[in-house]
């Protein structure tokens, strides 16, 4: 009961939303839009829970003085600040806007930016001509990073139509026959979970 | 260790000093190296300044998280530029939560040429990924009965004429991938393939390859990808900006990074070429 009732329900939906994608019968097609719509009330009210699970998450972490707890107090006293703030003088406060645009936002492009230390890195100590392949990839690479940029324009001008041409006959040859193999496979996943063939989301049941 | 050795075990902290100075020096000291506009950056911006005219309805969607914003921020102004100057309606939306702040923060440089409630609205963040969004698509006042300030919007003039999908001239998307919000895929899906509207995208330079077939088989009808297109469109926009400024740094940053990768490889081979003839190594 426990899987069957969630299945019976997760087939019902998902027959009706595709019946709704194909034919034109006004019953399911309403019930179709109706579903849509509680997806996002549903993604809201998630959003809340996760909020939550996180609080409790972390205050358990706090209160068994696991390692690193001083990370947990913090996340969980910012965040209630942060929350606080925003529903008592709204996310258009200066104070609100203030703690977004002067430490949210410098400290996700600073995150984000570390990434390109790293790929540096990485590139350096990977991109090794060992063999055939990857002597054609470190090629490849070279050129498609030259063109890129205005750099590789001056040093010769058919640098961006050469970088250019990779990407849109190599590279797009290469994605589409993922793509299609990646929608092939997604059809059959979908079948399985409509039909209660595939069960692994509802987890182990432990 | 042998010289040949040692190219090839560069210490990672001189690479970071190295590439934050490649990064910062051109910032500070700008080079001005020429660059031309690519054809899909020219397609793209060709493609808005022919279809969309004067209060056209534009859905925007910022897609887009704050460790983004250095890409897309770029691209979402030069966007928004084009689109003020066309005197078009923006509905702004965001399928990711840090989208909403960050609309806010992208429109402000443009309240004068997009007065808030006649020509632009946000909307806030759309819940529920692609569903989410299939479902504001065939009526958005069943998502969004006021904006994310709370004030109704059915009687804000940048709403007027707005009832489903068919009033929408072009959706864009300035997105940061699919982690939190939709993806390109979940756009083309529900904008082209179901109610066969056209879909421009701005995205990270890291998804451009693989969002490239979308466009290539004219399911996206714009795209500008990363930092190098953000400095294109600015150029076509005749409005110069970060991205812009960012093309020095980028070429010396990329040039460092092969410089360090053709240097390994020298050491590589040279020291393969003196173990087989049997000489020692320097």
């Amino acid at each position: 009961m426990r899987k069957a009732l969630p299945t019976a329900i997760l087939s019902f939906v998902a027959t009706i939303v595709l019946i709704d994608y194909w034919f034109k019968i006004p019953v399911v097609n309403n019930m179709a839009k109706d579903f849509t719509t509680w997806v996002s009330v549903i993604a809201n009210v998630a959003l809340g829970l996760g909020a939550v699970n996180l609080v409790l998450v972390h205050s358990r972490h706090i209160r068994l003085k696991r390692m690193e707890w001083g990370n947990s107090l913090v996340l969980i006293v910012l965040m209630l600040y942060v929350m606080v703030i925003g529903i008592a003088q709204s996310s258009n406060s200066p104070t609100y806007r203030w703690i977004y645009d002067n430490i949210n936002v410098p400290l996700g492009s600073t995150l984000f930016a570390t990434a390109a230390f790293q790929i540096a890195s990485a590139s350096y100590r990977t991109f090794r001509a060992r063999n055939v392949e990857s002597g054609l990839l470190l090629i490849t690479g070279i050129f498609v990073m030259l063109g890129k940029v205005p750099l590789g324009e001056m040093m010769a001008s058919w640098m961006p139509t050469f970088a250019q041409w990779i990407m849109d006959v190599w590279n797009t040859a290469a994605q589409r026959g993922i793509m299609i193999c990646t929608a092939i496979g997604l059809v059959i996943i979908s079948v399985r979970v409509i039909t209660g063939m595939e069960r692994g989301h509802f987890g182990s049941g432990e | 260790m042998s010289t040949y050795e040692k190219m090839q075990a560069i210490d990672k902290r001189i690479i970071y000093v190295f590439l934050a100075l490649s990064v910062a020096v051109p910032l500070l000291f700008p080079l001005g190296l020429p660059f031309s506009v690519g054809a899909e950056v020219q397609n793209s911006f060709t493609w808005l300044d022919k279809n969309v005219q004067q209060d056209d309805l534009v859905l925007f969607s910022y897609d887009i998280s704050s460790g983004a914003m250095p890409e897309l921020g770029p691209i979402s102004t030069a966007v928004m530029a084009h689109l003020a100057k066309k005197g078009v309606r923006i509905v702004g939306i965001a399928t990711m939560t840090e989208g909403v702040m960050l609309a806010r923060q992208l429109w402000e440089p443009f309240a004068k040429e997009l007065p808030y409630g006649e020509k632009f609205v946000n909307l806030g963040f759309l819940a529920g990924g692609e569903s989410g969004l299939s479902s504001f698509l065939q009526n958005p006042y069943n998502v969004f009965k006021a904006d994310v300030d709370g004030k109704p919007i059915e009687s804000m003039p940048v709403m007027k004429g707005f009832k489903d999908v068919k009033d929408i001239k072009v959706m864009i998307s300035v997105n940061c991938g699919p982690v939190g919000g939709c993806s390109i895929e979940q756009w083309v899906r529900q904008g082209f393939v179901t109610h066969k509207k056209p879909v421009w995208i701005g995205l990270n330079a890291v998804m451009a390859p693989g969002s490239m077939p979308y466009y290539r088989s004219g399911q996206l009808v714009g795209y500008i990808a990363g930092i190098r297109g953000a400095a294109e469109y600015e150029k076509l926009v005749g409005r110069a900006g970060l991205g812009t400024s960012a093309m020095d740094a980028q070429s010396i940053a990329h040039a460092l990074i092969i410089v360090f990768i053709i240097l390994g490889n020298v050491g590589m081979f040279a020291l393969k070429g003196t173990k087989a003839k049997g000489g020692a190594i320097k």
